[in-house]
């Protein structure tokens, strides 16, 4: 079973998506803050994270700068953010960044293919 | 005397050198004596200060702007992506355990809130051309390509009018790719091939032409639809102006703001568009775009 | 380091610059000078203004405006100041310039000049 971490500060983003993504079958871990991220990272085995931007505890942008320091094996990122930021093309280039998805211009269905098309 | 005189000018004309050019980090050298040229040398590097100053405080405000844009943006968009997530996970429920009416109901929110998501990328767009904080990527683009994949997309939608679509590419060289930023280009089509479905009529026609001539790159799109009034020809790319001829269910989806923003990207790449419509019968765009756009 | 308006000897009023100036700190001074011109021009006398500038540091673009309006602006009779190195001594004289009050407004080469000019 493939393990998502999702990163979301929003409670009714996160609970919309990780019930979405539980009926297709993968294992969501939940993180209110950057912060909280980090520990799932530090103690389990993901195959993909979902990272928003905006958060109030630890940024998205603060999360990644971290999640470079620590893991040999580096999980692909994907962002997931309503927030359009002036050097989002330069973002999506970074390393192990692997989309800038703008949540409000998706729809559910679209993402979950994306996100399958990701963790393989 | 002249050569003293040019001498003792020289450092001036170096920091007038530089300042043609945009450049106004040198300062003046000013010397410990005081003599006729003093109050010269002193008011140059006055005016310099002066100008960094307000150079430094223009980029401060464009900054803020730019940082309210985002947020604004992020505001704007979260409630109404929620909602569109959850109508969508409703609305796919099983149909028994949703009772029908409950169902078509749903599903008319959820058009309109596609709409509003609409109109708030649609403004955003709009906003940042006209604040000069709209960021072009450009890159080769395979506008052909661009074209095909906006076709696909609007298939459905035109299949329910029956409408036929054709795209003509005559002269244009097979693998030809235009410096633009695609995203922006793709808006730009998308727009104005959606405007052709919308107001088409039954069995109708979408005929899309691109060609080149020696600097420009053209493309024509035209509709047999309802056409534009002519006392409406000239309001068209104003903000939120919908047509007297548009019915009220098709006014309802339309914002308004799609030619705005057609409008400001093809002024920002120093193109032109041009229109030709007749009531009942039909409208065709034109759009002229220089193949070298000069990004400055 | 703070600037200084006091009203002294034969009821000058004295402002004393020191340190870096912008608008807020020249506005303080413009304003308490104001308040001292009130009472003087009440009691009908005539309202001379030293400006001390042998402490100033530097001076933005907006202390200077401020300080054109208030030379444009207030109600004196004369102001003179004294103290400037090279370069705030032909900045003053722009000033004074800009101002367009060349006839009441004096740089002087030393505090003992300038108050002989201002009794004069």
């Amino acid at each position: 079973m493939k393990k998502i971490l999702l990163v979301e500060d929003d409670s009714e983003y996160r609970t919309l998506l990780s019930k979405k993504l539980k009926t297709l079958g993968y294992f969501i871990y939940e993180a209110k803050s950057g912060q909280e991220g980090l520990q799932y990272l530090k103690s389990s085995v993901i195959d993909l994270i979902l990272l928003d931007l905006v958060m109030l505890k630890m940024d998205g942008l603060k999360f990644y700068q971290f999640y470079k320091k620590i893991s040999q094996n580096k999980t692909p990122i994907l962002i997931l953010s309503n927030i359009v930021l002036s050097d989002k093309d330069k973002i999506s280039k970074k390393k192990y960044i692997v989309d800038y998805i703008i949540k409000s211009n998706i729809n559910l269905d679209s993402l979950t293919e994306r996100i399958k098309t990701f963790i393989n | 005397m002249a050569t003293l005189l040019k001498n003792k000018l020289a450092p001036l004309i170096d920091i007038f050198a530089k300042a043609s050019i945009g450049d106004f980090s040198s300062d003046v050298p000013i010397a410990k004596k005081e003599d006729e040229f003093t109050p010269v040398f002193i008011g140059v590097q006055v005016m310099l200060e002066v100008i960094r100053e307000q150079i430094s405080a223009l980029k401060e405000a464009d900054l803020r702007k730019s940082e309210f844009l985002s947020m604004a943006a992020h505001e704007l968009r979260t409630p109404l992506g929620k909602m569109s997530w959850r109508l969508e996970t409703l609305l796919e429920e099983n149909s028994q355990s949703l009772q029908i009416t409950v169902k078509n109901e749903l599903q008319i929110i959820y058009q309109n809130l596609l709409r509003n998501i609409e109109l708030v990328n649609d403004l955003l767009s709009v906003s940042r051309v006209e604040l000069g904080q709209t960021v072009e990527n450009p890159r080769y683009t395979n506008i052909v390509a661009v074209i095909k994949s906006i076709l696909k997309l609007i298939e459905n939608e035109a299949n329910k009018d029956k409408l036929s679509l054709s795209l003509q590419t005559n002269n244009l060289p097979k693998n030809f790719k235009l410096y633009i930023d695609p995203i922006h280009f793709s808006q730009v089509m998308q727009n104005l091939v959606s405007n052709a479905v919308k107001y088409n009529r039954r069995n109708g026609t979408i005929k899309i032409k691109v060609w080149k001539t020696e600097n420009y790159l053209h493309i024509s799109i035209a509709d047999t639809g309802i056409g534009i009034a002519k006392k409406d020809q000239k309001k068209i790319f104003r903000k939120f102006f919908r047509g007297s001829n548009v019915s009220e269910s098709k006014a309802a989806t339309s914002v308004g703001l799609g030619l705005v923003m057609v409008k400001s990207y093809i002024k920002m790449w120093a193109g032109k568009i041009r229109f030709n419509s007749n009531l009942d019968k039909g409208t065709v765009f034109n759009l002229d775009i220089p193949l070298n756009i000069s990004y400055t | 380091m703070s600037n200084k308006v006091i009203l002294g000897k034969n009821d000058i009023i004295f402002n004393i610059y020191q340190g870096d100036q912008t608008t807020t700190t020249v506005a303080n001074v413009v304003s308490k000078t104001r308040n001292i011109i009130e009472i003087l021009r009440r009691k009908k006398q005539p309202v001379y203004i030293l400006a001390d500038l042998s402490k100033m540091g530097k001076s933005n673009f907006g202390s200077r405006l401020e300080s054109v309006e208030a030379l444009k602006t207030m109600r004196y009779n004369k102001v003179a100041l004294f103290g400037a190195n090279l370069f705030v001594k032909h900045l003053a004289n722009f000033i004074i310039i800009a101002s367009g009050r060349q006839n009441k407004i004096k740089y002087c080469n030393s505090k003992d000049e300038a108050i002989k000019w201002l009794l004069y």
